[in-house]
């Protein structure tokens, strides 16, 4: 008899403490509409396009909105990963594990061949590539992307090459190797790619 | 003695259904009962018009002109329609004269919702996102329906996370040039002019506006730290609020004054914080999840939602913010990538995303529904709007 006398306590306690729940207004019992409104009638609510003043910016652009159908969309989905494909030494990539920017033990090798080839080709400045799998947010895989990419260019400094060789940029969960959803794919898209700067 | 139990355990489940019952999500609420008349599927203006109404959850629309609380009668009036909402209960009546076009209809819809619930409309909102255009992402405006959709940039260069301001005029977004430096560029979707913000080598990213509308709240990582912006859109002129070697992103408004919520992972793990402008103290608000991110509130309430990953997706939840209280909003299997709270603090945005196809969806809170607004055979990302 106790323990159920505590357990309804108990009860009591914990619906106490839920008791407070959000206070976003939830739909108003439906009650007479405003009475002041009721001139309303006949009053032509006439969407009228404003005009934007055009405030005092510099260097203003004017842009050509296009209408947009679906089959144009269709259309335009070709891949998001990058098509100039690099050739030779900075075409390899490294991969990270999940949610980590640190380089692996595979991969110095091939930033110690990356640093090999900078050294070789004083004139070639280089952009870094942060990737991310698609597990979590774009905004914030945006910033784990830059740190892979910072992670690389750190350890291509440490072996020599002039930091201002070295651009890095990223491009979080965005531009995937490969689509799909599977720890193959995963492992794939956690990368730092290299291309050449324009 | 049993008499007591009994009445004791009875009291305490009143309690408990009471608790239960002052939710942010009240599926009981009654809706409001419409008849609506003529109801011409062919015509796609008033198609469009009752659709989406009756997709509302807070809408039922009846067969019969019984017991209702709104009459809406629509007629095809040559180059406008006509609109008349009668309230059944006092008698009154409002006409409307919609012109053939789509901001009309919405303007129109808005006015109409806003009379039945007296709360803000939600048609005239837009969205603003990114989606792949021939291998690179481009900006696009739409409204909430998806009905009219525009590209707004031809960059031909990754341009993402677009954030709409709260008045609708303006959209920030992201540029990358070419030399790895990322740029913030400022649209007037009035005049569909734009202009450039701000410009530097670091990975520069929107929050999104001040209240007022003035300031653009963005992170500048540089891969070793996060500084914080505050940028005055008029005069291009930007003051640094806080930096740390956390990286940092998503600095949204609170809508109080000095307050401004951010995703950081000061402690390990991204979590939320609450940024005190004036102060420069921070405090962590998440603790519930161990990744949460995407931070959305609305002007009036005092709550926020984010994303949280739960067995490696990304679903919804409604939290007070210290916290304590808190409410999931989406479940199994499905993965959200953006939540946005709308003007009407009923509805959030969302979106869900394959790879290839993607739907948008508005979520009325009190009933916890989803209802799909439009798909599109494309891959969109960075969902925003207002």
């Amino acid at each position: 008899m106790k323990k159920f006398l505590v357990a309804v306590i108990l009860l009591f306690i914990f619906t106490g403490c839920a008791k407070e729940k959000m206070a976003v207004k939830p739909s108003p019992v439906l009650t007479d509409t405003a009475k002041e409104e009721k001139s309303d009638v006949a009053k032509k609510p006439i969407y009228s396009e404003e005009k934007a003043k055009v405030e005092d910016f510099s260097g203003l652009k004017a842009l050509t909105p296009e209408e947009i159908t679906p089959d144009m969309i269709a259309k335009a989905q070709i891949s998001l990963s990058d098509q100039t494909v690099e050739k030779g030494v900075l075409a390899k990539m490294i991969h990270f594990d999940f949610d980590s920017y640190e380089i692996k033990a595979d991969a110095k090798d091939i930033l110690k061949e990356i640093a090999n080839y900078l050294n070789e080709y004083k004139s070639l400045n280089i952009i870094i590539e942060g990737h991310c799998d698609e597990r979590g947010t774009r905004e914030y895989n945006l910033a784990l992307g830059l740190k892979r990419a910072e992670a690389t260019k750190r350890y291509l400094t440490d072996l020599g090459i002039d930091e201002k060789r070295l651009n890095i940029i990223s491009f979080g969960e965005d531009k995937p190797l490969d689509p799909a959803s599977n720890e193959s794919a995963w492992a794939k898209n956690r990368r730092a790619q290299f291309k050449r700067a324009q | 003695m049993k008499k007591i139990i009994v009445f004791v355990t009875l009291f305490f489940c009143a309690i408990s259904a009471y608790a239960i019952k002052i939710t942010i999500t009240d599926p009981n609420i009654r809706p409001f009962r419409v008849f609506a008349y003529p109801y011409d599927e062919k015509n796609q203006f008033l198609n469009i018009f009752f659709s989406s109404f009756k997709s509302l959850p807070n809408f039922e629309f009846v067969e019969e002109p019984r017991s209702v609380d709104y009459t809406i009668k629509a007629e095809d009036a040559g180059n406008d329609f006509k609109i008349t909402l009668s309230n059944e209960k006092t008698g009154e009546f409002f006409v409307y004269q919609i012109k053939k076009n789509y901001p009309s209809l919405y303007l129109t819809m808005d006015k109409i919702y806003e009379k039945i619930t007296e709360t803000k409309g939600v048609f005239s909102t837009k969205l603003v996102f990114s989606m792949n255009w021939y291998g690179k992402r481009e900006i696009f405006l739409s409204d909430l329906l998806g009905k009219t959709l525009k590209k707004l940039t031809d960059n031909k260069k990754d341009s993402i996370c677009p954030k709409m301001s709260f008045d609708r005029k303006y959209i920030v977004y992201t540029l990358y040039e070419n030399d790895g430096a990322t740029s913030l560029r400022l649209v007037n979707i009035n005049d569909y002019t734009e202009k450039n913000i701000y410009s530097s080598k670091e990975l520069n990213l929107a929050g999104g506006f001040s209240s007022d509308n003035r300031y653009v709240y963005f992170i500048s990582y540089d891969g070793k730290q996060s500084k914080i912006f505050k940028l005055d859109v008029n005069i291009g002129k930007e003051v640094l609020l806080y930096k740390s070697r956390a990286r940092i992103v998503s600095p949204i408004t609170t809508f109080k004054e000095d307050e401004l919520l951010f995703v950081s992972d000061e402690y390990g793990s991204p979590q939320i914080f609450l940024f005190n402008e004036k102060e420069k103290s921070i405090k962590r608000v998440t603790k519930s999840h161990s990744y949460a991110t995407s931070p959305t509130v609305p002007r009036e309430s005092g709550y926020l939602a984010y994303l949280a990953q739960v067995n490696g997706k990304n679903q919804i939840f409604l939290s007070s913010f210290d916290n304590n209280e808190l409410v999931p909003l989406s479940y199994g299997n499905s993965s959200y990538d953006d939540i946005v709270w709308l003007e009407n603090p009923r509805f959030l945005l969302t979106s869900r995303n394959d790879g290839k196809h993607s739907i948008v969806f508005l979520i009325d809170i009190p009933t916890q529904k989803y209802v799909k607004l439009f798909d599109i055979k494309g891959n969109i990302s960075y969902l925003n709007g207002y």
